[in-house]
């Protein structure tokens, strides 16, 4: 078979739904493409762990306690699957889980820009896992129908635990909005601050480069970024409004006719600060993010003999 | 710092049971040097809110594998009289026995 039959019979594939399998044959750029949106996920579960991480010993009572813990468990865990799948992919281009490492810690990997802000309170930490879980479940939902199928099957798992999240994060919220008015001011501030992020956290509207639209054709990607803010705020601008809480934002409506939420553009040139590592918390986290690995190999070699992991 | 490669790694693919009875489903793989830390990690990453009841964990290099077959392929050949669809004629022909009988 030539390769040009090769990407015929693979395109066909996918455009009959069925999934490529980490041993089948497929188009380098696939290969680069779907690695490439797996690690930036496996990074963003490894590094989302921090900013909670930070409210374990400071979470009020036992019971939030446990729950943080829990889910900062879930994040790591849901990172160690994802890089499962990522190392199958990139085994052919001769990369490791180690590689992985260290680009990360070296601020050569991509991850998600919500993890580059800081929780000062604990009304953050309910925010972050309501409001920055769910837009995660947006994103990893519609993942769930990608081509490639390690990814997609993990999803599965993953998402049922991000929702879990999302109950756990609410629970807070909404134990805050029943609060002392103090309680409710520290609400209202973290969701002020989470908002930019928030629309942030999917990207900018007008994605037209080449490489999103093959990703679309390929099946790797499903949404546009567009499409996923607007299933964000469908779902969770309602519910912020419904407890009186208020969007930092006067033109954030819905049109009644099409179904759009109309809001103000955040800033993308913060967004893109972000993007190139110079978020608020970008080098801190990373730094702890390194120190982690450092200070921690002797239990890697114990667990994984020579193999690291995350 | 550890050495850069790692010669002795091992993936294992994660099998788990949901309730006893039920067939084992491959939930996802892990690296792992031996098979005691295997189960460990497995625990921990498949089963934390006790979702499988019991787990089984193969060296990938042990896990003798077909080729991918072609589903449409073997589909398009006739195995109706394999199918269950291939039988639902029976119902009718219980009826037209009925009225040659009765
Ligand atoms: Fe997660
Ligand atoms: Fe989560």
């Amino acid at each position: 078979m030539t390769d040009e039959q090769r990407l015929q019979a693979f395109e066909a594939r996918i455009a009959s739904g069925e999934k490529i399998e980490s041993d089948d044959w497929m188009p380098d750029l696939y290969r680069k493409q779907a690695l490439r949106l797996i690690l930036t996920h496996a990074n963003s579960e490894l590094m989302g762990a921090l900013p909670e991480r930070e409210w374990i010993p400071r979470a009020p009572g036992m019971h939030r306690k446990l729950a943080v813990l829990a889910k900062v468990q879930d994040e790591i865990g849901h990172a160690q699957l994802i890089y499962r799948v990522a190392e199958d992919l990139a085994r052919p281009l001769g990369l490791t889980r180690d590689d992985f490492m260290k680009d990360l810690i070296a601020g050569r990997a991509k991850f998600h820009n919500v993890f580059s802000y800081p929780a000062p309170t604990w009304a953050d930490v309910g925010v972050i896992a309501w409001l920055v879980d769910g837009a995660a479940l947006v994103t990893q939902g519609a993942l769930l129908r990608t081509s490639y199928g390690p990814y997609g099957r993990i999803l599965r798992r993953i998402c049922a635990e991000e929702a879990i999240h999302l109950k756990h994060g609410e629970d807070i919220v909404l134990t805050l909005a029943g609060g002392t008015k103090a309680q409710r001011q520290m609400l209202q501030d973290a969701l002020s601050r989470w908002w930019e992020p928030l629309l942030h956290f999917f990207g900018p509207p007008d994605e037209v480069s080449p490489n999103t639209e093959q990703m679309v054709r390929w099946g790797i990607r499903l949404k546009s970024n567009e499409a996923m803010r607007q299933e964000f705020l469908q779902n969770y601008a309602p519910k912020i409004l419904e407890i009186g809480l208020l969007v930092p934002d006067p033109a954030l409506e819905k049109d009644p006719e099409s179904g759009v939420w109309h809001y103000t553009q955040p800033d993308w040139d913060v967004f893109w600060k972000v993007v190139r590592g110079e978020g608020p918390k970008t080098k801190e986290r990373l730094s702890l993010r390194r120190l982690a690995y450092e200070d921690q190999a002797w239990i890697r070699q114990a667990v994984q003999g020579a193999h690291h992991v995350a | 710092m550890l050495p850069e490669t790692a010669p002795d790694e091992t993936f294992y693919e994660v099998f788990g049971q949901t309730d006893r009875g039920e067939p084992y489903v491959q939930l996802g793989s892990l690296p792992a040097a031996d098979p005691e830390m295997a189960l460990v990690l497995a625990r921990e990453l498949f089963s934390r809110r006790g979702e499988v009841i019991s787990l089984w964990l193969v060296d990938r290099e042990a896990i003798h594998a077909t080729e991918r077959l072609d589903g449409d392929l073997i589909r398009a050949t006739d195995r109706t009289y394999r199918m269950g669809e291939g039988y639902r004629v029976t119902v009718e022909k219980r009826r037209q026995l009925r009225r040659v009988t009765s």
